[in-house]
């Protein structure tokens, strides 16, 4: 019978630097949303302190489905009550329209 | 692969598509000037003989051929569907305004020969059309000019339609008998009335007719003051109204000349509206500031 020998590795990161990595990518993505500021670790910062991170984050809109608003358009949710909703109205960009067969206009 | 022809008919461009390259349907294709030759001499007031200028002429109850008598069918149809606003007994009043002969031989200064328009009197025409009788007001006369155009579009695409699919359009009032062969919708452009080369939009047919109705080029100067040809029987005048064009996508090519002659003649507000209550129109209209304006529906009916 032989024997299986582990060898257990110390963690190579802490909990508190993968959040901080997943922070950070969803502020990335969040582009200029986000401001946010991570103290540089020091060589002289030998004690366990906690890493804080800071976030400034804007509110992330919400898209409702599109049943329930008017066609071609989508209503941002997070718009102060006392004003009117923002209404984006989408069309597909398609390169061209078709050559028509024939022209209406007035009768001539 | 598409075969057309264009033609001249009725004071009008016209031009007739079929979606067929078979030598059978290309020679019925060739035929279709021959039928509107042939309405256009019942049914033309530029033609001192035709049937629509005899009956004009005549006085008290009259036999009418069954194709005058199915055109002023459709005209009482036109009649009550736009509340009023459509009717053949225009004629004087288009006289009254200066269009007394054919537009093209229209000068463009015209002097007035009558200042009070004469009333159009549209209760008083009486149609039996199963006896093909004709009874119509005394000194009232007629003109089924756009109308007849949309009704001969219509009647040309039934016909043709029957081969293959096709496409008419009779000066404006397009008509298509189905999609074309491939299943594809036909692209009908809406020129826009302030640079009738460009296109505000392109509709996809795949069924109906569409038809625009304006002011902005059969029109003149009657006594130094601009006149056009869409008469608005409330007042016996041409219509006073905000909309240069309308344009109307219906189930047929008369309803669409009817629909767009009414919106014309309501004005913006009230012609939108009216055809938002109407599920089987769509339009767009412009003003003569330039702003375009559409209903709900023209969305579904534009390439985009």
């Amino acid at each position: 019978m032989g024997t299986t020998n582990t060898t257990k590795h110390p963690p190579r990161s802490v909990p508190s630097v993968k959040l901080l990595i997943t922070a950070a990518s969803v502020a990335a993505t969040l582009g200029g949303w986000a401001a946010f500021s991570i103290p540089a670790p020091t060589n002289q910062d030998t004690t366990a302190q906690p890493i804080e991170v800071s976030t400034n984050l804007a509110p992330i809109p919400t898209i409702l489905p599109k049943h329930s608003v008017q066609d071609g358009a989508i209503r941002i949710s997070n718009q102060p009550t006392n004003q009117p909703p923002l209404i984006l109205t989408l069309r597909s960009v398609n390169p061209q329209p078709p050559s028509p067969v024939t022209v209406t206009r007035s009768s001539r | 692969m598409m075969q057309t022809i264009s033609f001249r008919a009725m004071g009008c461009q016209m031009l007739a598509a079929i979606d067929s390259q078979r030598p059978s349907h290309l020679a019925q294709l060739e035929k279709v000037p021959s039928w509107f030759e042939t309405w256009e001499q019942r049914l033309s007031r530029f033609r001192p003989d035709s049937e629509l200028n005899k009956v004009n002429r005549g006085d008290g109850t009259q036999k009418i051929s069954s194709l005058l008598a199915e055109v002023l069918q459709v005209e009482q149809r036109a009649h009550r569907q736009s509340g009023g606003l459509i009717t053949p007994l225009i004629l004087d009043a288009l006289e009254d305004a200066g269009y007394d002969r054919n537009f093209t031989d229209l000068d463009e200064d015209r002097v007035a020969v009558v200042d009070y328009p004469r009333p159009i009197k549209h209760q008083q025409l009486k149609l039996d059309f199963h006896r093909r009788l004709l009874n119509r007001p005394v000194n009232s006369h007629m003109d089924v000019g756009g109308i007849a155009k949309g009704w001969a579009a219509d009647r040309a695409a039934r016909r043709l339609g029957k081969l293959a699919p096709v496409l008419i359009d009779a000066g404006g009032d397009v008509t298509v008998s189905g999609p074309r062969t491939d299943g594809s919708p036909w692209p009908v452009g809406v020129a826009d009335p302030f640079h009738p080369d460009q296109l505000l939009d392109t509709l996809l047919l795949s069924r109906g007719g569409v038809a625009t109705s304006g002011r902005d080029y059969r029109r003149w100067r009657r006594n130094g003051s601009w006149q056009h040809h869409i008469i608005d029987p409330r007042t016996n005048r041409p219509a006073q109204t905000d909309v240069l064009s309308a344009t109307v996508v219906a189930p047929s090519a008369w309803m669409a000349e009817m629909a767009a002659k009414t919106v014309l003649i309501k004005g913006s507000l009230d012609g939108l509206k009216w055809l938002e209550a109407r599920p089987n129109f769509a339009g767009m209209v412009v003003l003569d500031d330039g702003t375009s304006l559409h209903s709900r529906r023209w969305l579904d009916h534009i390439w985009r």
